[in-house]
Formats: C-alpha cells, sequence, structure tokens
C-alpha cells in the first residue's frame, strides 16, 4: 500500500519567497510584526514559522502576566483577523486518458480553486491506494490552480480516491495564539469537496499490450564500427526500422525495440506516414520490398497505393570516430503523369538515456531548453536536440553516449518542424500531432520529423533525410563536422558552472587556417552557480584540404583553448550557405570557382518555382573567385522546403 | 529556304542564350523561429464510434465535397473546387464529413472523420493556419445526401 502526500505552496502577495529567519522578538509586538512580515512577503519556509511558534511559546510562558494585557489581546485579534476561516470551492477535472493501473494517467488530474486567502497556505492530496506526486500550482487572486500527476491506481475503482486538504503556514502559531488569548473563532480552510473519486475505469492492460503483438523480427540487420563508436540498424520485412549504438564493446538502444538483446526487442513502433495529396499512409502498411544496398544500407521501397508516388527508405549507418550515426533517407518519386503534393512523417519511438527517463534538450543557450513534457519546434530554433543526462552532466563519471539528432549535414534536409512527444499519444495519430505541456514525455519518449507536403512534379525525385545518432557526452566545448566536402560544422559550446559563484563565460571561436563563417552572437555570458550552458550553432570554414577550429572559453578571465582538426575539406565549386533560413531575414551564400564568371543564384521551392533570383558579387580569392549574395527571404514566405542554386 | 534557315539560326541562338548551367544545388529550409509547448490540433481529433449530431446551415455553405464510394482521397476535381474558393489564413470554417449511403455503420462513422480530417489537413497545407471546427456523422441530413463532405464559412 502506497500513502503519499504531496504538498503545494500558496502564496496570495507574490511569487513564494523565503527570507532570513529571524528569532528572539524580547515582547508579543516584536512576535506579531514578524508574523505579519511573513505573510505580507508570502513566505512559505516552514522553519520560519517554527520559530515564530518556539518564540511565542517562550514569550507566554515567562511572561503569563502580559497574556491578560488589553494591548495584547487586541494586537492578537487583529492578527487572527488576517487569517479568517475560509470555504474553498474546488474543481477536478481528469485527463481524457486511460487510466493504467501502472502509468496512471499521462497527463496530471487538474485542481482548480477558488481561494481568496490573504496568507500563504499549504494545499495537499493524498490517496491511501495511489501514488501521486505534484505537478505545478498557480496562485493568483484568490484563484488557485494544482496539477497533481497520478503515477499509479489500483484495480478496484472505489479505492482510486483523492483527498484535499489545506491550511495556512502560520496555523499551528494562530492556533496557539488563539488558545492562549481564548479567543474563540477556529482558523480553517475548508476544501469543498474534501476528496474526489476517479472517475476512469482502470485497467491493467499495459500501454504497450497492443504494440507487442505487431512487433517484427529483423529481416536485414547492418553495423558498422570506427574505433570505440559503432552503429547498428535492423529492417523488418515490412519496412519498420530500428537503430542501436556501440560504444567500448557494449550495446544499447537508440530507438526502442532495436534487436540487441539489451532490451526487449521487436521492431514495430517507430513508424513513417507518407502524405500523398492529403491522404495519409503508413508505409509499413504498404506492399513493398526489402533489399540491402551496396555499402551496407537497408533498403524499403514501396508504391503509394496507385498515385504513381513510390517511397524508397534508406537507413544507413555510418562510420565515424567522433560520434554515432544513422542516416535516414526518403527518395520521393513521381512516376505519374501529374504533380502531387507528398510529405513524410516520421514518429521515432526513442529510448532516451539509461532508462528512457531522462529529459529532451534544445542547445540553444540555456538549461530552461530542457524538456520533461511535450514540446514543438522548428529547425531555425535549434539545429539539434539530445537528451540530458543530469546524473551524468557533472561530475567525472565516464563519458557515455547518449541520444542526439543533427538536422542538419551533407544531403540532409532538416525536417520543417520537430516535436517531442508522449509515444503512446503519438503512436496513435499518424500525421497531425498538437503537443501539449501536460503530456510527460519522460519514461515514454518519442521524436516526430514532419517533411511537410510539398508539390513533386511528374517524373521528379525529392529527396529528405536525417541524422540520428549519440555523441560522448564531454562536458566541454565540441565540433561537429556536418559536411567535411562544404567544411559545414556545428559549433557546440558546453560549460558547467559548478561553483557557489556566478561566473563570466566568453567564448571565441576561430579557424587556423581559412575563414570561419560565425557568429557566436551570445556576448559575455552570467552563469548562475551550479548552471550549465550549452550552445550549438551551425557555421562553416571556408578552407582547401585541412584546418583547425579553436574555441576559447574564458571563465572569470582565464582562457581555455579547445582544438578540433578538420581534414579533407574542399572549397571549390561548392555552395556554402547555412541550411535554414528564417522569414524576413538575410540569407547568405557563397560559391568559390577557379573560373571568372557571371553568376546568378536563386532560390526555388520544392514545386520548382523559382521565388527569388540575384546576381553574385565576385571577389578575387587565392585560386579563383568567391561569389556572394544575400537574399532577402520575404516575410511572408511560405515554411517549406527549398533549393539554393548557383546558376551561370 | 534563305528565310528558314535564318529563322533556325536565330531560334538556336536564342535557345543558346537561355541555356543555363546550374553549379551547384543545395536544399534549404524556411521556417519561422518558434519553440511551442502547446499547438492546436488541426483535424485530428481521434475517430469517436459514434457518430456527431451535425448542423448544417444551408446558407453558410460554399462548398460540397464529392468522393468516390468508399474513398477519403480528395479527387483532383474537387482539390480544384477548395483552391478556387481563394480561402484565407484565420478564416472560420466548419467541415461536416459524411458517409456514403451503403456503408456499414461502424465503417461509416470512420469514413465520415477521415473525409472532414482530409479536406481539412488540404486545406490547411494550401492555405495555411485556418480556424476549423470539424464535425461528422454516417448519414449526411436531408439536401446534402449527394456529398461526401461540406464546408461552411462560419465567419
Amino acid at each position: 500500500m502506497r500513502h503519499r502526500w504531496i504538498f503545494f505552496a500558496a502564496c496570495s502577495v507574490a511569487a513564494c519567497a523565503g527570507g532570513q529567519s529571524r528569532s528572539g522578538s524580547a515582547d508579543f509586538t516584536g512576535i506579531v510584526g514578524r508574523a505579519e512580515e511573513l505573510r505580507a512577503a508570502g513566505n512559505t519556509e516552514k522553519s520560519q514559522y517554527a520559530a515564530l511558534l518556539a518564540d511565542f511559546t517562550a514569550y507566554a510562558k515567562s511572561n503569563p502576566a502580559s497574556i491578560s494585557d488589553a494591548a495584547n489581546r487586541k494586537l492578537a485579534q487583529e492578527l487572527l483577523q488576517k487569517y479568517p476561516p475560509l470555504v474553498c470551492p474546488l474543481a477536478i477535472s481528469e485527463p481524457a486518458e486511460t487510466l493504467r493501473t501502472s502509468g496512471g494517467f499521462i497527463s496530471p488530474l487538474l485542481v482548480s480553486a477558488s481561494c481568496p486567502a490573504a496568507a500563504p497556505f499549504l494545499f495537499e492530496a493524498d490517496s491511501a491506494d495511489m501514488a501521486l506526486s505534484p505537478e505545478d500550482m498557480v496562485f493568483s487572486r484568490g484563484s488557485m490552480r494544482a496539477r497533481v500527476r497520478i503515477n499509479s491506481a489500483t484495480t478496484s475503482a472505489e479505492k482510486n480516491r483523492l483527498k484535499f486538504s489545506a491550511h495556512y503556514y502560520a496555523a499551528e502559531f494562530i492556533s496557539e495564539v488563539r488558545t492562549k488569548f481564548n479567543l474563540s473563532e477556529k482558523i480553517e480552510i475548508t476544501l469543498n469537496p474534501a476528496a474526489y473519486q476517479l472517475q476512469a475505469v482502470p485497467t491493467e492492460k499495459d500501454a504497450y499490450a497492443e504494440a507487442r503483438t505487431k512487433f517484427r523480427q529483423a529481416k536485414l540487420i547492418d553495423s558498422v564500427q570506427n574505433g570505440d563508436l559503432g552503429s547498428d540498424v535492423a529492417l523488418s520485412a515490412n519496412g519498420q526500422f530500428t537503430v542501436g549504438g556501440v560504444f567500448a564493446g557494449r550495446k544499447f538502444d537508440l530507438l526502442y525495440g532495436h534487436p540487441n538483446s539489451t532490451l526487449p526487442d521487436g521492431i514495430g513502433t517507430s513508424f513513417t506516414t507518407v502524405r500523398v495529396d492529403g491522404t495519409d499512409y503508413r508505409l509499413e502498411n504498404l506492399k513493398g520490398k526489402v533489399s540491402k544496398a551496396d555499402g551496407g544500407a537497408l533498403v524499403y521501397e514501396a508504391k503509394i497505393g496507385r498515385t504513381g508516388i513510390s517511397v524508397r527508405q534508406i537507413i544507413r549507418p555510418e562510420a565515424d570516430a567522433e560520434r554515432i550515426k544513422t542516416r535516414i533517407q526518403y527518395e520521393i518519386h513521381n512516376s505519374s503523369a501529374k504533380l502531387h503534393s507528398v510529405g513524410i512523417r516520421l514518429l521515432l519511438d526513442t529510448w532516451a538515456g539509461q532508462n528512457d527517463g531522462v529529459p529532451f534538450l534544445l542547445p540553444v543557450g540555456n538549461t530552461a531548453q530542457l524538456y520533461r513534457t511535450e514540446v514543438e519546434f522548428t529547425p531555425t530554433a535549434s539545429v539539434m536536440w539530445q537528451i540530458f543526462d543530469i546524473d551524468r552532466s557533472t561530475g567525472t563519471m565516464q563519458r557515455e553516449p547518449a541520444l542526439q539528432n543533427i538536422l542538419v549535414g551533407k544531403d540532409l534536409v532538416p525536417p520543417d518542424r520537430i516535436a517531442f512527444a508522449n509515444w503512446l499519444e503519438a503512436s496513435k495519430t499518424l500525421w497531425d500531432y498538437a503537443v501539449n505541456s501536460a503530456r510527460r514525455i519522460t519514461g515514454d519518449s518519442a521524436v516526430i520529423l514532419w517533411w511537410q507536403p510539398a508539390t513533386i512534379d511528374a517524373g521528379k525525385t525529392q529527396q529528405v533525410a536525417t541524422e540520428l545518432g549519440a555523441y560522448l557526452e564531454r562536458r566541454e566545448p565540441a565540433v561537429f563536422v556536418t559536411n567535411a566536402d562544404a567544411g559545414e560544422i556545428l559549433i557546440y559550446l558546453w560549460h558547467h558552472n559548478d561553483t557557489d559563484a556566478t561566473q563570466k563565460v566568453v567564448y571565441n571561436v576561430r579557424a587556423e587556417k581559412g575563414d570561419l563563417r560565425f557568429e557566436v552572437g551570445i556576448g559575455d555570458q552570467a552563469l548562475a552557480p551550479h548552471k550549465t550552458f550549452i550552445k550549438a550553432s551551425p557555421a562553416q570554414v571556408l578552407a582547401e584540404g585541412s584546418t583547425t577550429v579553436i574555441i576559447t572559453e574564458t571563465i572569470n578571465g582565464v582562457p581555455k583553448e579547445y582544438s578540433f582538426p578538420i581534414a579533407n575539406l574542399k572549397k571549390w565549386k561548392k555552395l556554402m550557405r547555412t541550411p535554414v533560413a528564417e522569414p524576413a531575414k538575410q540569407f547568405p551564400v557563397s560559391y568559390f570557382d577557379e573560373r571568372d564568371m557571371a553568376l546568378k543564384a536563386r532560390l526555388v521551392s520544392a514545386g520548382g518555382k523559382t521565388l527569388l533570383t540575384i546576381p553574385l558579387e565576385k571577389t578575387t580569392t587565392e585560386g579563383g573567385f568567391e561569389y556572394k549574395g544575400n537574399f532577402e527571404i520575404p516575410a511572408d514566405s511560405a515554411a517549406g522546403r527549398y533549393t539554393v542554386e548557383v546558376v551561370r | 529556304m534563305k528565310i528558314m534557315k535564318i529563322a533556325v539560326i536565330i531560334l538556336l541562338f536564342a535557345a543558346a542564350i537561355d541555356a543555363e548551367e546550374v553549379l551547384s544545388s543545395e536544399p534549404v529550409v524556411i521556417a519561422p523561429k518558434r519553440i511551442e509547448s502547446e499547438t492546436q490540433p488541426l483535424a485530428s481529433r481521434a475517430v469517436e464510434s459514434e457518430g456527431h449530431a451535425v448542423s448544417i446551415n444551408a446558407q453558410l455553405v460554399i462548398a460540397k465535397i464529392q468522393f468516390k464510394t468508399g474513398s477519403i482521397r480528395l479527387l483532383p476535381a474537387m482539390r480544384k473546387q477548395l483552391n478556387q474558393l481563394a480561402l484565407k489564413t484565420g478564416q472560420k470554417l466548419r467541415i461536416t464529413g459524411f458517409a456514403d449511403a451503403g456503408a456499414s455503420k461502424g465503417n461509416a462513422v470512420k469514413l465520415a472523420n477521415l473525409r472532414a480530417r482530409v479536406i481539412a489537413s488540404y486545406l490547411a497545407e494550401q492555405v495555411g493556419e485556418l480556424q476549423i471546427e470539424l464535425q461528422w456523422n454516417g448519414r449526411p441530413p436531408e439536401g446534402f445526401t449527394d456529398a461526401g463532405a461540406v464546408l461552411e464559412r462560419t465567419e
């Protein structure tokens, strides 16, 4: 039997506040003054109220005559008036989800109350038989809204019952004052109702019971290794896939069910939807065939009904000494005589961390971007996501690989939008999915990548791709090479302040040889104690052959350099551009060629329509010419996939 | 004959002027920068076991969409019809889906729901963000028996 009390602090005045503990006021006036300060500040520090009670008890014991003092009695009466008895009506709403005996609800129970208290009070929910945990609470202008997670329930519906209670922080002190001064009115906060029976009928059925019935075995597998790091992929006969990793001889899942005997095996919880002219098709339900391509990639090809659209899914593990990576690619071909609108949605049943229980991270510059509940973002907000294993983010534990998805790189096409989602909810949908911050992702995480429908002309082929993998948590800056040919890299800045004082953090990034196109854009960071700064930004090194990127991290004026050699750079005849652009912003492009030409660049939609054309300005560079220009992306540009072409 | 030759030469010359050589081509995604913890569901309501009681105001109807029997695919002519509505982002619409006359009860509700969702999704792709209310019922009401779905402009 579980018995769990949970506590919420409600403050009527401002944000809940602590404060310096004071005690030892010599007289009753002083004690009342302190009580009033705590009330007015909305203080929720229990020790302050305990000290107040102790001081009053000691004062009353040593000054029994003061209790009969008329002035003190008046003070006591005035004090009690600040803590009136209240009746707070509650409204409880259950999430419209299945209640499971193991796991409870995915979203929390919502408790709203009208409770016009003028002093801070505690709200409590408890259950004799269910496991609960507090989510959060908002208290404003006499209204309270608390969210309570039901983490497990019982098979007996009548036992799935919560009790609610509330009392002022100063309740014991006030009660003691009332008793000592023999004041009659009892101070209470009454909640109505004080108990609530869950309406949802509990089920013992495991959330994954249905998914397990559809598990499939691997038809084809492949793996590559480079030093300690390896990538492992598996494909079922109907085209569903899983991905795993290898580090120092140890295998682990990156997607749920990867057949490597380290966790329950079974392919089937990650799936692909193809949307053709508004109709959604699950790729694995189509009649397709699997094959192994040269180089080990696992291929699944399927025709989409009678539309003339065919999709070729290619899962390719790639060897890399710095990170674990697998390329997931879709080639969409229109063999019909008319144009079609085709999009891809990829639902990945991610296995995050050691137990799928760690938060997700968008490395955009601060740890506020850690997500334990659902969120949706665009690649202009972040060109990669990772998990963030808090237990391993500090300290001296060994480096461990952690799941990540890099959205930009050689031949990759960033998805139009990405969501961190609860797998169980997301897996019920084929295309549209609305994220909800009430739904947790820890424990059952999924990631959805959408390449929104784009026009494909008759006879044409389009491609989208992404890189799923893992990196070794270094707890220091890093550089991820995303396209060695074009010098595209991700500058990954990482610093944890493990001191008790705020640190000033400054970064400077340069290339030893060649031109580094990168705007740090972070200024001086004031990093609070025990906080972590993480930011990943795309950059380009315009160089030929090899160079070294040097990141100088200066903490409180003390610099430290990190060097990252990059080889095989090819500058010539490569279009240099960042792979994501924002409406109403400039979008720079560069092209290098030995030849002296008049060139222009154009921005072309997925359907082949030219939206912008700009002349490229020519400047002489070592061995040839650099052609460069800026697209002014219109503010009303439709979001989606485009191509930048350099045209002679 | 001479005139013909000159014409051919001019045409070839013109073609040569127009010929462009694409030296390099790379993908890029244009997207507004955003991170959102709440997004609005679009046509993603689950299929419910029972059909809704639907209400349609004939005066607000702007399109009747037909489907092939048992199909949820938007026919080219119907896509054209939807495009011709020239809808603008933010407009309020109500889409009501129906099934075919012979569909079984269970299938009818699912078919009706999916037809409404397909139209909503198509419009969202073509137009952008719209305020769409969905409703569906296995059986169309009087006056709409020839349609698989009906669009109303509610504002």
